[in-house]
């Protein structure tokens, strides 16, 4: 794979090939699987929230019953456009819920039992495609279940169960991949994917801020500065206790045009790759701030979750490995060396999944000639099988023993699977 | 993949101000100043795409699968007005409880992020629009407050509300209240709510 970004390279075909490039080319799916931990973990957030008054917002001793629930959604019209001419339907079009119409509280309260399973799964990415779908049909459900209680982050939150579904969002960072390259079926490479749904995110991303920034222009009270002063003053929304001077009229002043700026960049500037991180690091400002003051759980932490898919993979993967450079450098790296018991040695597959769990590649795996299997530094004293380098593995007693064990096979064996990693990684080349 | 990008789009598109949308026909292409004529764009560009577009079949594609938005909050303008909700329970022997309906206000930094629901339910039980919600709210109450040997007969439920002078004026320092509905207590519905949720209905 190219040591440089694709998107970094210059255009060399014409305006619709670069398009097509931009759009449906390949990069590494680690930003997507990032933005799938990042969602799924806002997504279980929220469910975990909303567990407390469960009764509450989603039975029929509630405050919202399945038929006021209807009343208040109302049916889809049964009647569109299509260019000039009007469709007319013989029934209306169901929102997607499998909750409707379902008023037996243990159904409901299973139902969503079901779906905090299926975003478990989706957080550490196993049988990702099958969970998340099982997620995003659950949060769409519950949220068209209950329409009155809906705010701004539970759109973001339904909008990331969505795209986390359509996206290929188990090709990285997840137990579905670890597992693959364990079972040689992948190589350790990152793999790269089209990009399509990355693009689909950043885009509804930057909608989300061009329009309120669009919206917010008709109000004279964005407009002429004011706007902080009168949300600053709703008790009902009160968080964090903060400086008086920031509720003074030249700091509301300074707040709302600021907040202006940054959505009016989000929406746009955000795309220009010189500015992009400056941008990025205004939103994530704007959010913290709105986090701190204003109590709108989840919000914040919803819509930051998908800045991450303003990077390409490649880039997110670069960035990982500054800052691990700059980790080394301020904490030495244990290096270890794992050594097979004699007439053992590692299977290239799984040692690869082995490896792709140690963030610092401190660890390495070769023959022995002792009785069992063994750990030394790189002096060749014997350690043990602790190292904070070597990664989550490395932090769960036992459980890097065991997957070394699991890795071992015997002389002959090991050939022919060296011989079969060889052929894998010729025909990905291909 | 073009047709969810201009779907998202086109329903994320702000509505034209209210006075088009009641009177379409009041709009025309105002060409006294650069800034009126950008203006009359900008209010004509989103009255076509609400009167033509939203109504297509964007329409039943967004709302059914989930993909639907729209983005307002705090927009046009935030809020000015500061609101919260009690209920007065009157019981069969004429004794009176306030109930206090969660005030994040008052509430402590974990129970904001747990109940921050009812204000939003509250956001909109409220308004008069909605005033078929009332009724199951003020029953609610009434099963929250009930003591099955003295039980509610009316909850009369009462808005509390504040608004926030702009800069310069003096903020105010106490809330309006009434009382918008005053719901009798149907008792077989309130023996119902008694029974066990979770032993089946």
């Amino acid at each position: 794979m190219s040591k440089k970004p694709q998107s970094d390279s210059k255009p060399k075909y014409g305006f619709w090939r670069e398009t097509d490039r931009y759009w449906f080319g390949w990069h590494s799916a680690t930003a997507i699987g990032i933005f799938r931990i990042l969602g799924s973990l806002c997504l279980l957030a929220d469910l975990f929230l909303l567990s407390f008054d469960f009764q509450t917002w989603f039975t029929e001793r509630g405050f919202v019953p399945v038929g006021l629930n209807e009343t208040f959604s109302g049916t889809i019209p049964t009647s569109f456009t299509v260019g000039p001419w009007v469709v007319n339907m013989p029934f209306s079009i169901p929102r997607i819920s499998l909750l409707a119409h379902v008023t037996d509280a243990r159904i409901a309260l299973l139902f969503y039992l079901i779906i905090v399973g299926a975003g478990i799964c989706t957080l550490f990415g196993w049988k990702t495609r099958i969970s998340s779908i099982i997620l995003a049909l659950g949060i769409v459900s519950l949220q068209h279940r209950n329409m009155i209680i809906l705010h701004g982050g539970d759109t973001v939150m339904r909008l990331t169960a969505l795209y986390i579904a359509i996206a290929p969002s188990g090709a990285a960072l997840s137990l579905d991949r670890l597992l693959a390259v364990w079972r040689g079926e992948e190589t350790k490479e990152p793999k790269l994917v089209s990009v399509w749904p990355q693009r689909l995110i950043q885009y509804n991303l930057a909608l989300i801020y061009f329009t309120t920034w669009w919206l917010k222009m008709d109000g004279d009270l964005w407009r002429n500065g004011s706007a902080v002063w009168f949300t600053s003053r709703l008790h009902e929304f009160f968080r964090f206790p903060y400086p008086m001077f920031i509720k003074s009229y030249p700091a509301s002043v300074v707040l709302t045009y600021a907040t202006v700026i940054i959505e009016l960049s989000m929406g746009t500037l955000v795309f220009y790759k010189p500015a992009r991180k400056y941008v990025l690091i205004g939103g994530l400002l704007l959010h913290a701030t709105i986090e701190y003051t204003m109590n709108i759980p989840m919000f914040s932490f919803a819509i930051c979750s998908m800045y991450v898919c303003f990077y390409e993979g490649e880039e997110v993967s670069a960035w990982a490995e500054r800052i691990k450079n700059r980790i080394a450098k301020l904490r030495p790296i244990q290096k270890r060396s794992i050594l097979a018991p004699a007439g053992h040695q590692f299977d290239p597959a799984k040692v690869a999944a082995i490896e792709a769990s140690h963030p610092f590649a401190s660890v390495t795996y070769d023959c022995g000639d002792g009785k069992s299997l063994a750990v030394e530094t790189e002096d060749g004293h014997p350690a043990e099988w602790k190292s904070w380098a070597a990664g989550p593995i490395g932090w769960i007693p036992g459980l890097w023993q065991k997957l070394s064990q699991a890795a071992l096979v015997e002389r002959e064996a090991a050939g022919r699977g060296q011989k079969n990693q060889k052929r894998m990684k010729e025909e990905s080349r291909n | 993949m073009v047709f969810q990008l201009a779907a998202i789009t086109i329903w994320s598109i702000p509505d034209p101000p209210a006075k088009y949308q009641d009177s379409p026909k009041s709009w025309h292409f105002d060409s006294s100043s650069v800034q009126a004529g950008a203006r009359s764009l900008n209010y004509g560009l989103r009255l076509f795409n609400s009167i033509y577009l939203k109504s297509s079949v964007v329409r039943p594609y967004l709302l059914s699968t989930g993909f639907w938005q729209y983005w307002d909050m705090f927009a046009p303008n935030p809020a000015d007005t500061d609101f919260w909700c009690d209920a007065v329970v009157t019981y069969a022997d004429g004794s009176k409880k306030i109930y206090q309906y969660p005030r994040m206000y008052k509430l402590g930094i974990l129970q904001k992020y747990e109940e921050e629901r009812y204000r939003k339910y509250y956001e909109r039980a409220h308004l008069d629009k909605y005033d078929y919600l009332w009724p199951q709210f003020a029953l609610v109450i009434a099963h929250r407050m009930d003591n099955p040997s003295n039980p509610p007969i009316e909850v009369d439920l009462r808005r509390h509300w504040q608004t926030v002078a702009p800069p310069g004026k003096p903020q105010p320092t106490s809330y309006h209240s009434y009382t918008y509905y005053r719901g009798l207590i149907d008792q077989s519905q309130l023996n119902t709510e008694r029974e066990g949720l979770w032993t089946g209905e």
